[in-house]
């Protein structure tokens, strides 16, 4: 699935309402259209993150602004 | 000072306590001259959740008789300062905004809440926040400045509030632009002081990792003053900062000169209106003129900080509410529940991917400050003005239209994510309505931010502007 945006599928109604049964997190049948556009942001954001070079970089432990 | 002959609710902060401390204004007065302002207001701006009358009173009698027996609690005695509604105030609900929360009173202030009143303030009363800060239209808190368009959020209820005198100044929150947005789109000074500073004990979470508390106000002065009693080390919350608390005060007697101030070439100015570009760029020029060296910079991967806070916030806020859903779902709004939905699906590996795009975002940022020297960057506050209620996107130039909350964070998400300090203070007029310079400094540095925001202030009269509360369509300075 990764890759350029082009080559990801999309969330819609039915893979939300799946997703949601595996982590039986409750979700209005009128709402998962709105959850897949939701989903489907956050998607294009993370496959931009995936274009970047990461290496050597770690996630913030503390969340301390300081710069040292 | 302001004129002596005006109503107490027009004043400042800074006017309103001299004038309580010389015994020319008592606190009984000043109450009451707030309240009739909430009353006039509003039916119009609908910026309170909660107007606190009665309790401010009291406590302005009881104000008053501890001045007389044995002098002021502290430099805020007697001032009535509104609370944005994610903060605990003791005897009244911390709704949010939201109904899901119309029973849940709280018990105990919140920590800025008890330092506010350690320094004497009073409280009038919770502002109107975007359903649990999480968005930018603040229903039903409409912008003093145009009644059709929204105050900006989620502090929106906190901005309208200041705009119209219906207190003294504010104290709001910013995640990814809420302090900053309703600052610039209602026309006063806000500030987003540096991650830790300022406890958030006792508020209502959004995303732990970003947000930030702090003060709006009519001047930069008020916010200096707001901050001055509200930062500092807090042990019993895991995000404060055990950092002594400089005289933020004192760096306002300086201008600008000698400051080094980037302005970024990338992702900032456009897409965006570009009679806010002017007026952001004759601001910047304004801080030259006093003697700032101003140079244009590259901010490497700034792009890339909405899709990061968005993935930030989205996941964390899940965690906080997955209990409340379970419970109370149905009594949250749509948009809200959504997002929340949507948040609860990403994969932790996404989180995670963001923090580490989070980390290196930060570093870009401290590079561009470190290689150039600076103290500040100055970019718009948000590249458009205030949207009507209900428009869900914007257009900004030729790029395709956005949803409004993205077009209008786009700024301002990038600092929360690198904790640094940033300030919006009013530049001028485009159609009528208020836009902000965001000024923006290095972690801890508020002194200097304050110290250029207030010398752009001293020269310029955008901060002295009301808003006449247009209907709409009819919206203009005054």
């Amino acid at each position: 699935m990764e890759g350029s945006e082009r080559d990801r599928a999309r969330f819609d109604a039915e893979a939300v309402r799946a997703l949601a049964a595996v982590w039986g997190t409750r979700i209005d049948e009128a709402e998962l259209e709105a959850v897949a556009a939701v989903l489907n942001d956050m998607a294009d954001g993370v496959a931009r993150f995936r274009e970047l070079d990461l290496d050597g970089i770690a996630p913030q432990v503390a969340f301390r602004a300081e710069w040292n | 000072m302001a004129d002596a002959a005006a109503a107490p609710w027009s004043m400042t902060l800074t006017a309103v306590c001299a004038e309580l401390a010389s015994g020319r204004l008592s606190a009984v007065e000043l109450a009451g001259s707030v309240l009739d302002r909430i009353e006039e207001t509003e039916p119009r701006v609908h910026a309170y959740e909660c107007v606190m009358g009665e309790s401010l009173l009291a406590e302005a009698e009881r104000a008053d008789a501890e001045l007389a027996e044995s002098g002021p609690r502290g430099p805020l005695h007697g001032v009535p300062i509104a609370i944005k509604d994610v903060f605990d105030v003791a005897g009244v609900p911390t709704t949010c905004s939201s109904p899901s929360r119309r029973d849940l009173v709280a018990t105990e202030d919140a920590e800025v809440v008890k330092r506010l009143r350690a320094a004497g303030a009073l409280v009038c009363g919770k502002t109107v926040t975007h359903e649990f800060a999480f968005g930018v239209e603040s229903p039903p808190t409409r912008s003093p400045w145009n009644l059709g368009c929204i105050p900006g959020g989620s502090s929106g209820g906190s901005g309208a509030a200041v705009a119209v005198g219906s207190c003294i100044a504010a104290i709001g929150t910013d995640t990814g632009c809420s302090i900053r947005l309703p600052s610039a789109i209602c026309g006063i000074a806000g500030l987003k002081p540096t991650y830790g500073r300022v406890s958030n004990r006792g508020m209502v979470p959004l995303s732990w990792s970003c947000d930030h508390v702090g003060p709006m106000g009519k001047t930069v002065e008020d916010c200096a003053t707001i901050l001055q009693h509200t930062a500092g080390p807090d042990p019993a919350d895991p995000s404060s900062v055990m950092r002594e608390v400089p005289d933020f005060l004192a760096a306002l007697d300086r201008d600008a000169a000698g400051l080094r101030i980037g302005v970024p070439r990338n992702g900032f100015f456009q897409p965006g209106d570009e009679e806010v570009e002017r007026l952001v760029r004759e601001a910047i020029a304004t801080l030259e003129a006093q003697g700032a060296e101003v140079l244009e910079v590259d901010v490497p991967h700034i792009d890339l900080g909405l899709p990061v806070a968005f993935v930030i916030a989205l996941a964390e806020a899940a965690s906080y509410h997955r209990p409340w859903l379970a419970e109370r779902g149905g009594a949250y709004g749509a948009q809200v529940r959504t997002l929340l939905e949507a948040g609860s699906l990403a994969l932790g590996a996404n989180y995670v991917d963001a923090q580490r795009v989070r980390a290196l975002i930060k570093r870009s940022v401290q590079r561009t400050f470190e290689d150039n020297r600076l103290d500040l960057l100055a970019t718009p506050t948000a590249a458009a003005i205030a949207p009507p209620a209900g428009q869900p996107v914007i257009e900004l130039g030729d790029a395709p239209p956005q949803p409004v909350m993205l077009a209008l964070a786009r700024n301002l998400a990038p600092f929360d994510l690198t904790g640094q300090p940033a300030m919006s203070v009013p530049c001028g007029f485009s159609h009528g309505q208020p836009v902000g310079l965001q000024l923006v400094g290095r972690p801890f540095d508020e002194a200097t931010v304050l110290r250029a925001a207030h010398a752009y202030e001293a020269v310029t009269p955008w901060h002295r502007e009301q808003p006449q509360l247009a209907a709409p369509g009819a919206s203009a300075a005054a």
